[in-house]
């Protein structure tokens, strides 16, 4: 249940922060997994602790699946998570720890431990540690370990462990600094500062409080942990550390010749010192090869560059944040270099460094704010912002480097300050206004009583546009319906009849027109070759008859035919405007004005 | 800002607004005067350079008279010399039409060849009709894209996209005063804006203003602002 409902309070914080867009919904990106014990050298029967820390983009969940090595017990202690939304990026971290017990001394190699996210799998390193058969020597200081000549002298002891004994300068270091002791103490131990000539130390935490089992006997443990930075390479010393502790002493009954009448107290809490052991260091320099960009910085480090805004105004700040993150001693480490073009005038805005000493080792950011301001409209850019440090675990210098981030600049406001310098950054100078010319001829949209904006036409273009539009379309209609008419055989017909009964009309009104007869004849023969669908042209008059009785006309018809021919052919040779060829027209007509009627009909 | 009835006005108020910076109001009257007047060279010049200025505020690298479409509309007509144009050569090509019909109608058994002169003429007439025909379709949709898909400009100094819904959104830049949009739906005091032909989130409606409405621009200084623009631009 409890699951469940972390899973669906996960769910609604996603949903949440994609809901306001802070952070992209990206899938999930491995940045790297780190594998640590908490110290190289254990007592027989006594835990190591192995920490597997996964650094992801995203909030995805990953899995760690331990090894079964032969030997080796390991069994899961504990995870934690840990989530860092900044400039709109999620960092998630999954530490997950494993309790590692080998009970034969010897030196182990623990498998590597797979790894799973976002359906993709990775290893870690395979880590070492070493098992050691015996306790260490009586480490009581001053009053020999507060404990009286034949004590079992691994009954209360202080040792200082470290995680690593071979560094490189400046690589940080964590020490654990314990008093084991088979009873429990009366109150935590006093704590002195350790020796640690050489070295720059930073508390990690409170100090703890727990049982372990060592050599198959049950101490409880107060430890406190340190991480140490070395500042100067070679053979440095770490310790001894001293610690003031509140044992109860229990005394042997004294002689009571009064047989119990005496009392006598058969306990006390004193004050005992403890010393642990130093322990050696051996502290490389750094190798060389080093990039320009290096500033001294060791660690497991990133880099994360911001501006607060897009956009901004001439004399408004811009502010460039470069955040250094990750393991290491960040307090000494050199903020990145922040170039700009232009050239701009820059104030520091803010710096801060935040430690996280709760872990089981030092991390932290480093932030710092500069404020740029743009003195010009334009473009500001940002130029790539770059950060070296040395990583000792791959044993080699990283550098990061940001994008050239561009950043527009507007004009300043009116009557700002700013805009005083560039408030005429004109590309070119504008032309005057017209008020101050004298008046031009222009074209106008003419038609409009006031010129319109939009695209549609009004007042007189829309009226004749529309009359225009009607009237192409119109006269295209008819003129394509006359078209398709005029393909009608029966109504070419009659036309065609009715224009050469016209003719034949026309020449019978006017006889005295010279070759009226032949051009009547020669329309009447079209017509007739119109009327009764026969070929006229080149033909004999007896071969047109010969046509006709062929079509089966009716013999009075062509028997009319015959005569009005004959009679035009007559009246051809006599003299314009008698009273035969008159008679011969208005018969020709007659026949054709007939035949347009009954086509028609 | 009343009475910019012409191209004058505006480009007098939009020269005025250039001259202090206005950018997004010169841009806007500018843009008005040059729908007007297409060709005339005192709007063109102080448009391109008002556009060179946005395009500088927006961080890009402008050079008077570089900045795509700047400097006029693009067109060597208005749209009412466009339609005057247009109608007039569907006038045109109506009279052809007319010759057509009737020549049409003749059905003669005595055909005689048109002579060349009125071929001529009666195929000019009908290149005109379609001209004509062609350029009110044209005229049409552009005046039918304005109506659906206005063109405004941004006359806020910064304008944010946000999503429909509201909600902004952070990988979309803002627009800058000046810019040249397309409007469509509104919704709740908001608008869609679209750039390219694509629709790029919504904005504050009071923060653009239509070019066709340039004419009833309203100062963001004058008193009746907030009414003027709720009741022209909205």
């Amino acid at each position: 249940m409890i699951g469940s409902r972390a899973a669906a309070t996960r769910t609604l914080l996603i949903a949440s922060l994609l809901s306001f867009g802070l952070v992209p919904c990206a899938g999930a990106t491995l940045i790297r997994t780190v594998v640590a014990v908490d110290r190289p050298v254990v007592q027989r029967g006594e835990p190591v602790i192995v920490s597997v820390t996964i650094e992801q983009y995203g909030f995805s969940s990953a899995t760690v699946e331990e090894p079964r090595p032969a030997g080796m017990a390991i069994e899961r202690a504990g995870t934690s998570q840990n989530l860092v939304i900044a400039a709109g990026t999620v960092v998630r971290t999954d530490v997950t720890l494993f309790r590692v017990t080998a009970m034969l001394p010897g030196k182990y190699t623990i498998p590597p431990f797979k790894v799973e996210l976002d359906g993709k799998r990775t290893e870690t390193r395979p880590v070492t540690f070493e098992v050691v058969a015996s306790l260490p020597p009586g480490a009581g200081g001053g009053e020999p370990g507060g404990q009286s000549e034949g004590e079992d002298r691994s009954a209360l002891f202080a040792r200082f462990v470290v995680d690593r004994r071979h560094v490189t300068w400046n690589e940080q270091i964590v020490a654990h600094i314990q008093v084991l002791s088979r009873t429990p103490l009366e109150d935590m131990p006093a704590w002195e500062a350790p020796e640690a000539t050489g070295f720059w130390g930073e508390p990690l935490g409170e100090p703890r409080h727990d049982r372990v089992t060592i050599d198959g006997r049950a101490y409880d443990r107060y430890e406190r942990i340190v991480a140490f930075f070395p500042t100067r390479p070679g053979r440095l010393t770490l310790g001894p550390a001293r610690a003031r502790v509140h044992v109860v002493r229990h005394h042997e009954p004294t002689f009571d010749p009064l047989g119990g009448l005496l009392m006598s107290a058969p306990t006390e809490v004193v004050e005992l010192p403890l010393e642990a052991a130093p322990v050696d260091i051996a502290v490389d320099p750094l190798p060389a090869g080093a990039p320009p960009e290096f500033q001294g910085a060791v660690g497991t480090l990133s880099l994360a560059v911001r501006v607060d805004r897009p956009r901004v105004r001439v004399g408004e700040p811009l502010t460039v944040s470069t955040a250094v993150r990750g393991d290491g001693n960040l307090a000494s480490a050199t903020d990145p270099r922040i170039v700009t073009i232009p050239d701009c005038p820059s104030y520091p805005a803010g710096a801060r460094t935040d430690l996280d000493r709760s872990g089981g080792r030092l991390r932290g950011s480093r932030r710092r704010d500069i404020a740029f301001i743009p003195d010009q409209p334009g473009s500001l850019l940002v130029l790539p912002i770059a950060f070296a440090w040395f990583d000792p675990e791959a044993g080699r210098y990283r550098v990061q480097r940001s994008d050239t981030i561009v950043v527009r600049v507007d004009p300043a406001k009116e009557g700002s300050v700013a805009a005083a310098g560039v408030a005429q950054t004109a590309v070119g100078v504008p032309a005057a206004p017209r008020a101050a010319n004298a008046p031009s001829p222009r074209i106008r949209a003419r038609g409009n009583a006031e010129p319109s904006l939009h695209g549609w036409p009004s007042g007189f273009p829309l009226l004749s546009g529309l009359l225009s539009l009607a009237g192409y379309a119109g006269f295209g209609m008819a003129a394509s319906a006359r078209r398709r008419a005029a393909k009608d055989p029966r109504k070419r017909r009659e036309a065609l009849l009715r224009e050469a009964a016209g003719d034949l009309a026309r020449a019978a009104a006017s006889p005295g027109e010279p070759r009226a007869a032949e051009r009547a004849e020669a329309a009447l023969r079209d017509a007739a070759g119109i009327r009764f669908g026969i070929d006229p042209e080149g033909r004999s008059r007896r071969d047109l008859l010969d046509r006709l009785r062929a079509a089966e006309v009716a013999g009075a018809e062509i028997e009319a035919i015959a005569e009005s021919l004959q009679r035009l052919e007559q009246s051809a040779f006599a003299p314009g405007g008698s009273g035969d060829a008159k008679a011969a027209l208005e018969s020709a007509a007659t026949i054709a004005r007939r035949w347009s009627d009954e086509c028609r009909a | 800002m009343p009475g910019l009835n012409d191209a004058t006005a505006l480009y007098d108020a939009g020269s005025d607004a250039l001259a202090h910076g206005r950018l997004g109001e010169a841009v806007l009257l500018l843009r008005g005067a040059a729908r007007i007047e297409p060709r005339a060279k005192d709007v063109a010049r102080n448009l391109s350079i008002a556009e060179a200025r946005v395009a500088l505020s927006r961080g890009e690298i402008a050079e008077q008279g570089k900045t795509p479409g700047a400097g006029g509309t693009g067109m060597l007509l208005s749209s009412g010399e466009g339609w005057l144009l247009a109608v007039l050569l569907l006038a045109l090509g109506a009279a052809g039409m007319a010759w057509r019909w009737r020549r049409a109608g003749e059905i003669t058994a005595h055909v005689k060849p048109e002579p060349r002169a009125a071929r001529l003429t009666r195929r000019a007439l009908d290149i005109a009709g379609l001209t004509g025909l062609l350029a009110a379709l044209l005229l049409s949709g552009m005046a039918l894209q304005d109506q659906l898909f206005p063109e405004a400009v941004v006359v806020d100094a910064s304008l944010p996209l946000t999503a429909a819904s509201g909600q902004p959104l952070p990988d979309a830049p803002a627009l800058v005063a000046g810019e040249r949009v397309r409007l469509a739906g509104e919704r709740e005091g908001l608008v869609e804006i679209r750039l390219g032909g694509t629709s790029v989130g919504w904005g504050r409606l009071s923060g653009v203003w239509r070019v066709r409405d340039a004419a009833r621009y309203t100062s963001p200084s004058s008193m009746e602002r907030g009414a003027s623009r709720e009741g022209t631009n909205g």
